[in-house]
Formats: structure tokens, sequence, C-alpha cells
């Protein structure tokens, strides 16, 4: 197992957000997180990043801990992720995005940086190119240079996504990629994130919109109050009666 | 004097010292928690209310007449400071307003050095006799008209917070802008009073201290400072822990000044501030998960 | 990007030309000065700008290098050169040991803490009578020699400070577009992002913070051997406060700012000053105070994005244009 979740739990004051979690996601597959809204899924993927500590459990990464670790070492083991309500540098140009994204696959410290050291010149380098190549795979190859605040939402969602590849990451956390999309947007993102796994890329998915979760999810675990309530293929979790039930509990937005 | 007398007299300087600090300490909560914005020209208003008092009392205006004027005048001038500029600046960044009440601040000491010039000036007690002997200790009647002040601020506050449809409003606000505003309470509104309230406050603690420290144009900083410390002990979220920082960090003062250093006084307050900020940003006093984000 | 090169090397020259054309010595002193507050509110720039952390506390860095250069000049009697080069080391590693703990704090509460620790340092200064003289200060620092040349005269001086100047800019420059200067302006935009792209946010930070405060240190070490006499007086709360003002002035975030910001803000200075008792006869320095005030009220409310950015918004739109 490349992500392995053993009995995560954490309490807010007194409301239990996630209780005894426990999943495996494997290398190179897309493993989906569903349930309804306040289930407990975005608690999980901040658990995973390191933003909260859990209260009990264990997250091993590669067969180590990553439990207690700040959210930049979690990056540097391999994991990114990105934000259900975006989390761009809204500021900056899409190229720094994504090189920004690149962080971990440079070495220039601030004194090299002032100096302008030509190692770190030609790293720059480098790294610029592989950015514009993320770029090309989302299309915003000729958007490079404008701030990301300028892009409409879509293509902000796929930067997003394009930085949290961009530091070659072995997993990454896709919180809700899908929120906000025109389903057109959203087949171009399906089509993305199953280009994405032909790569090899490992990634956990946190999404509303069943279709999409459907047709790119290797495996499924439904969360309903915290609590997992099933886990398996999609076809096995469109069977199952329990999910049917915590769905329907809820309204008729699954597809 | 005796090292007892002595201690004990250093308690009641302390305690008035420390009065004053809790005044300017509640002022800057009050207004905190209401407007979000941290007032660093809440000095201003003491310095303005007592340097005020002093040239009317000269004037020959009976000292309640002087202190009512002053008040009236500075209350005035804070809300007019809100209008012109805290209000226009409201939602921006909590570092913009905090430099505009910096150069507020600048501005109002300039505006009295340039009414007051840099004389101290003198203003009388408020009763003439002598100090009550307390313990082989002396408490100056000013001392007393102190502490009748934070008396009366507190109640006045409880009164208002808790008896009035007003000030349950202003709490209201705090809790919550959007809920204040559906049940029909204006957020501006309550800037205004903030600002306004502080302002009255300020300018009666400073006028109240005048006559122990004389009256100057640049006393107010470091007073403001002093109550930021004071606030910081106490949390920077409950009027009660504020009073309290007020009064610990006068005694603290005091105690330091007569047995250790007085040069260094200002900067025990500061090292105070420092350390409080560094191990417990929730304030020595501030209530365990009961802090807002 | 050649047109950028143009104006920036009329800029230099125009610098180089100009003490030759004046030949006022107090022309020359107030030049100098902006040079020194120039230093200083790069470092500002890069904290405040990129790193989005704010400080009001900087006089004292620039207090502690002056205080560094008298002391060890005069008391110890250190090589000129080693002492300026102890003035850039001993602010940055106070900024190293201050910034850890008070760099965790939000906003305000920074605020608050960097205003308190410059306050603490201005008091140190007039208590610290053995080390630093008292408010009187310390007086007879020798002139600036670097190999055989020495600092005496204020042209020999204005090109020291502002060759500085232009080595530093220079070198700024190359940290904004690089990696760090990236990381750093993700910060600002958004912490969370910035972590979970693997910055170490605090990390940088603090080097951001050891950065602007030995920059300030240099400042401080320059000033001590231009005036060759150092009080108290120039390194309180209100020189932290008029650093801020030049940073906010010149526009956060932008490259030309610093100068820009010094500039203004000295040259207002200057003019009050000579301006204010013309028009009302018998006015004093508290005018200045006045103006300084409501001048930072007014950019506040009006331009919290400061003056550079008006130069770089007119830039954009010409881009658009040329598009």
């Amino acid at each position: 197992m490349l992500l392995e979740v053993n009995g995560l739990t954490k309490h807010f004051g007194g409301i239990v957000a996630v209780k005894e979690i426990s999943f495996g996601v494997r290398e190179g597959e897309i493993f989906a997180l569903i349930g309804p809204n306040g289930a407990g899924k975005t608690t999980v993927f901040n658990l995973i990043s390191g933003m909260f500590k859990p209260d009990q459990g264990s997250i091993a990464f590669e067969g180590r801990p990553l439990t207690g670790l700040k959210t930049h070492r979690i990056a540097a083991r391999g994991i990114t992720r990105t934000y259900q309500n975006l989390q761009l540098f809204g500021g900056m140009s899409v190229l720094d995005n994504v090189m920004t994204g690149a962080y971990l696959k440079g070495k220039t410290g601030f004194l090299k940086a002032l100096a302008r050291w030509p190692g770190s010149v030609a790293e720059d380098k480098r790294i610029r190119r592989e950015a514009l190549h993320l770029l090309s795979e989302v299309g915003l190859e000729n958007q490079a240079e404008l701030p990301a605040a300028a892009l409409p939402f879509g293509q902000q969602r796929l930067l997003e996504i394009a930085r949290s590849m961009a530091a070659d990451p072995r997993l990454v956390l896709l919180d809700e990629p899908a929120a906000g999309l025109n389903s057109a947007e959203t087949k171009v993102l399906a089509e993305y994130l199953k280009h994405l796994r032909q790569q090899g890329r490992s990634m956990v998915l946190v999404e509303h919109d069943m279709e999409t979760v459907m047709e790119v999810a290797d495996r499924i675990m439904v969360i309903n109050f915290g609590e997992s309530i099933a886990e398996g293929t999609p076809a096995q979790i469109q069977a199952n009666p329990l999910v049917i039930k915590a769905y329907l509990g809820e309204d008729e937005q699954v597809a | 004097m005796e090292l007892s007398s002595q201690l004990l007299q250093l308690l009641f300087s302390g305690l008035t010292l420390g009065s004053i600090y809790s005044l300017i300490a509640l002022a800057l909560v009050t207004t905190f928690n209401i407007t979000g914005v941290l007032n660093l020209a809440q000095g201003e208003f003491l310095a303005l209310g007592a340097l005020l008092a002093a040239s009317l009392s000269a004037a020959g205006l009976p000292l309640a007449a002087a202190f009512v004027i002053a008040v009236a005048l500075v209350t005035l001038l804070s809300g007019l400071v809100e209008r012109v500029a805290i209000y226009p600046a409201r939602g921006a960044s909590g570092l913009t307003l905090i430099i505009i009440t910096i150069g507020l601040s600048i501005s109002l000491r300039g505006l009295a050095l340039l009414i007051w010039g840099t004389n101290p000036v003198a203003l009388p007690a408020f009763s003439k006799g002598a100090p009550l002997a307390i313990g082989g200790a002396t408490i100056g009647l000013q001392s007393l008209w102190i502490f009748g002040l934070v008396a009366v601020t507190l109640a006045g506050l409880f009164a208002f917070f808790e008896l009035t449809y007003q000030g349950k409003a202003v709490r209201a606000c705090v809790i919550n802008r959007t809920a204040a505003r559906l049940v029909g309470i204006n957020p501006a509104t309550m800037s205004l009073l903030a600002f306004a309230g502080s302002g009255a406050i300020g300018a009666a603690a400073g006028i109240f201290i005048a006559p122990i420290t004389l009256a100057t144009y640049d006393m107010g900083f470091m007073l403001g400072v002093k109550g930021f410390v004071a606030a910081a002990i106490g949390g920077m979220s409950s009027i009660s822990g504020a009073v309290l920082g007020g009064i610990i960090l006068g005694i603290l003062e005091v105690y330091f000044a007569g047995l250790v250093s007085s040069g260094l006084k200002d900067a025990l307050a500061l090292v105070v501030l420092l350390a409080v900020l560094m191990l417990r940003p929730e304030g020595l006093l501030g209530a365990v998960g009961g802090r807002k984000v | 990007m050649k047109k950028n090169v143009l104006v920036w090397s009329v800029i230099i020259l125009a610098f180089l030309v100009v003490p030759l054309l004046i030949r006022s010595n107090y022309l020359l002193g107030v030049m100098i000065i902006i040079g020194l507050y120039t230093i200083i509110v790069i470092g500002l720039g890069i904290l405040m700008g990129y790193a989005g952390q704010v400080s009001f506390g900087h006089a004292a860095f620039f207090g502690l290098g002056a205080y560094t250069v008298a002391i060890l000049t005069t008391a110890y009697h250190w090589p000129t050169m080693g002492a300026l080069l102890a003035a850039v080391a001993l602010p940055g590693l106070v900024a190293a040991l201050i910034g850890r703990p008070t760099l965790k704090l939000k906003e305000l509460y920074l605020a608050l803490a960097t205003l308190a620790f410059g306050i603490l340092v201005h008091i140190l200064f007039n208590e610290g009578r053995t080390i630093t003289g008292g408010p009187s200060g310390l007086t007879s620092i020798p002139y600036l020699s670097l190999g055989g040349l020495v600092f005496d005269r204020d042209i020999k001086f204005y090109y020291l400070v502002w060759t500085t100047v232009l080595v530093i800019s220079l070198a700024v420059k190359n940290l904004i577009g690089s990696r760090v200067g990236r990381a750093l302006r993700a910060i600002r935009e958004s912490e969370h992002a910035a972590e979970t792209s693997g910055i170490d946010t605090a990390g940088l930070k603090l080097q951001a913070f050891v950065f602007s405060g030995a920059l300030a240190g240099l400042a401080g070490g320059l000033y001590a051997f231009y005036v060759t006499f150092v009080s108290p007086s120039p390194f309180g709360f209100h020189a932290s406060v008029q650093f801020v003002l030049m940073a906010v002035v010149g526009g956060l975030g932008t490259f030309g700012g610093p100068l820009l910001g010094a500039w203004v803000v000295v040259t207002l200075g200057e003019v009050l000053r000579w301006a204010v008792p013309l028009v009302i006869p018998g006015a004093g320095g508290e005018y200045q105070i006045i103006f300084f005030g409501v001048i930072l009220v007014l950019v506040m409310l009006v331009r919290p994005q400061g003056l550079g950015t008006i130069a770089e918004i007119f830039k954009k739109t010409a881009v658009r244009e040329v598009k």
C-alpha cells in the first residue's frame, strides 16, 4: 500500500468529525472518498496533509508514519493536494503558480538566489520548462503570463491540479475538483485525471459529482457522519443498499 | 520608613497606576472586539482629555465643568476620527487599520504639541485634604477618585451591556455580524459608538491621573502601549481580563521601579508584553477555549 | 524589457552625475540619508511586500547596527570594516532570535510584538549608560576605511551608499525572480497552499526577517560612520513608523518602491520643514509631525497599495494595448 490510514479519529469540541476511518491507497490508482456534505471527507484530507493533528489513529506513507509531521514536510514526502475552495496564488502568474508548485524540485536557497548562482539559473530554466509542459497538458500554455486570478473558474481548477502535480508527487489529494464546473469542463477534468493515472500518478479524490467518480475511480469508500459505511469498486458501491440509503437520506443529487 | 510599610505604599501606587491602565485596556478591548481595530491612538485620548481639562480649569472654570467639557470634546473628536479615518477603511486588512491608527496617534500628538507646547500642564487635585494613613502607608485622595472612576466605568459598562437593548445589540454584533445585521443592528453605528465611548473613557482617565502626573502632549503614547500590555495579559477578549491585567501591570511596574530600577520600568512592561505574546498569546487570564478566532 | 534597462540606466547615470552638479553639502547629506533609508526599506519591503509580515520595530535593527559600529570602533578599536560586518551580523542574529517566536504570531499580534521590541531596544539605548553612553550617545567614531580608501568626505560617502543600494537592489531583483522569491510571494497569497507546495513557511519568513534585520543593521553601521556619532534619538518608534510609511508609500511588492518611498518621505519631510514656516510664521516641528500622521492616514485610506503600483498599472495597460 502507498498510503495506509488506520483508525483515524478527529473531534472538534464535542463533535466527532471523523471516527475510526481506515483505508489504503494502492500505487497508481484513483481512490475516491464520497459521502454527503459534512461527512468528514475534507477533514480526512486535512489530517493526511498535516493541517490538523488526529486525536487517534495513524497515517503511514510508503510504510513510514506521517502523523505529527508539518504540512511542508508531508509535501516533501510526496503528498500534495488541492482545495475545495481553491487556494491559488491569485496575484501570481499562471506559470509562477506551477513553478511554485515545483518548489521541492529546486534547491536554490536565500543566499544563492540573491547572488544569482549559475546553478540556480539552470535549475530555474529546467523547472520553467517542466511547468510549461504541465500547463500545455491542461491547455493553459497560452495563458502562462496572466495572473491566476484572471482565469475563468474552470481553468483555475485545472491550474490548481497542474500545480499540485508540479513537484512530481507520489500521491495527490484532490478535494472536489469538479465543484463549480459545467458539464463540458467536468468532462475535460475527467479526461485529465485519467491521463494522470496513465502516467502512473496515484490520487485520492473527494467528489460529489457521482458521474465523474464512477467514471474515473478504481475504488470508492463511502463515509457518513464521519464513519466508513462501505468500500469497493464503483459497481459494488452502486449496488450497496447502505450507500443508497445514506444518499436518499440526503437528497436526489446523486446522478 | 519600614520595609513593610514601604511595600504597602508601593502597592497603593501600583493600584492607582494599574487602575488607569485598566481603563485604557478595557477601552481597547471593547473597541477591538466590536470593530476589529487595535486602536494605537487610544493613549492620545487620555492626553487630550488631561490637557483640555487643565486649560479649561486654568481659564477659571470649576473643575467639574472642565471635566464635563473636556470629556465631551474628546468624545466628539474620537467619534469624528472614527467617521473620517476608520469607517472609510472598514473591511481593509488589519495591517492597514493599524497603520491608520498609528497615523492618527501621530497626528493627534502633533496637534497637542501645537496647542500646548512641550511644557507640562498642571491640574489641581479633585479634593483637598491630607492623604489617608493606612497601616503605616498613605493613600492620596486622588487615588480614591481613580478607584471610583474604575468602579463607575465598570458599573456603567455592565449596565450598558447587560441591561440596555443597545448594549445587548453590541454584544450580538461581536458574536455574529451577519446575524446582528439581520435583527436590525447596524455595525457602522456600533463602530462609532465604540470609538466615542473609548474616547470618553480615555479622556476621563487622563483627567483623573493628571493631578498626579501632570499633563503633557506626549503622555499618551506610553500609556497606550501600557494599555495594550494590560489587554494582552487579559487575553484581548474580556473586560474583566483587561481590568485585572491593568492592575497586575501597575503593581508590577511600581514594585520594579521602586525596588529595581525606575529607568527600566517601561522596559519591564514591554518585556511582559513580549513574553505574553510569545508564550501565551491567549493571555495569562484568557479563558481556555473561549477565544474568538 | 529593453526600455526598462534604459530607464534604470538613466536613473543610475543621474545618481552618478548629480553630486557633481549640485555643490551643496546639505543636498548631498539628504541624498545620503535617502540612500541609507532605501537600504532599510528594501529589506522591509521583502518582509512586508513579499513575505506578508509587518515590523514596527525596524529602527531597532538600524540602531543596533549603528551602536555596534560605535562601540566596536571606539571602545574596542576594531578595524572599521570588521565593525561594519559586525553591524550586519549582530542585528541579523538578534532578528533570528526574536523572529522565531514572534513570526508565529498573527498579523495584529506580530505588529504589537515588533512594536514592543523596537521601543524596548530604544529604551535600552537610553538606559545602558556604561555601554551606549545613555541619551548623549557615543562620539568620535572613526571614518570607514576600505583598503587604502578612507570615506572622510560626504561625496565619497555618497558614492559608497548608492553603490551599496545598487548592489542590494540587483541582489533583491535576483531574489524576487528566483525560486525563493516565488515562495515568498506564495506565502503572502496563500499560506496553506504554500505549505502544501512544500514551502517551510515559518523558516522562510524567518529568513526574510533576518535578511531585513541585517540590511537595517548595515544601514545603521554606515550611518554611524557617516555622522561619526550616535545617540538614541534617530532609532525610536517614530523612525520605525517612518520606515513602514516609506515601504507603503513606495508600493509594497514593487521593485522601485523602496527607493521611491524613501525619496518621497524624506523629501516631503525636508520640504515641510522648509516650507511650513513660510506659510505659517513661527511654526515649528509640530506641523511636520501632524503632516506625517495625516499623510500616513491618507495613503492608507486612498491608496493602501502605495504609489509604486500606479507606475505598474500604467505599464500593464500599455502592455495590453500592444497586444
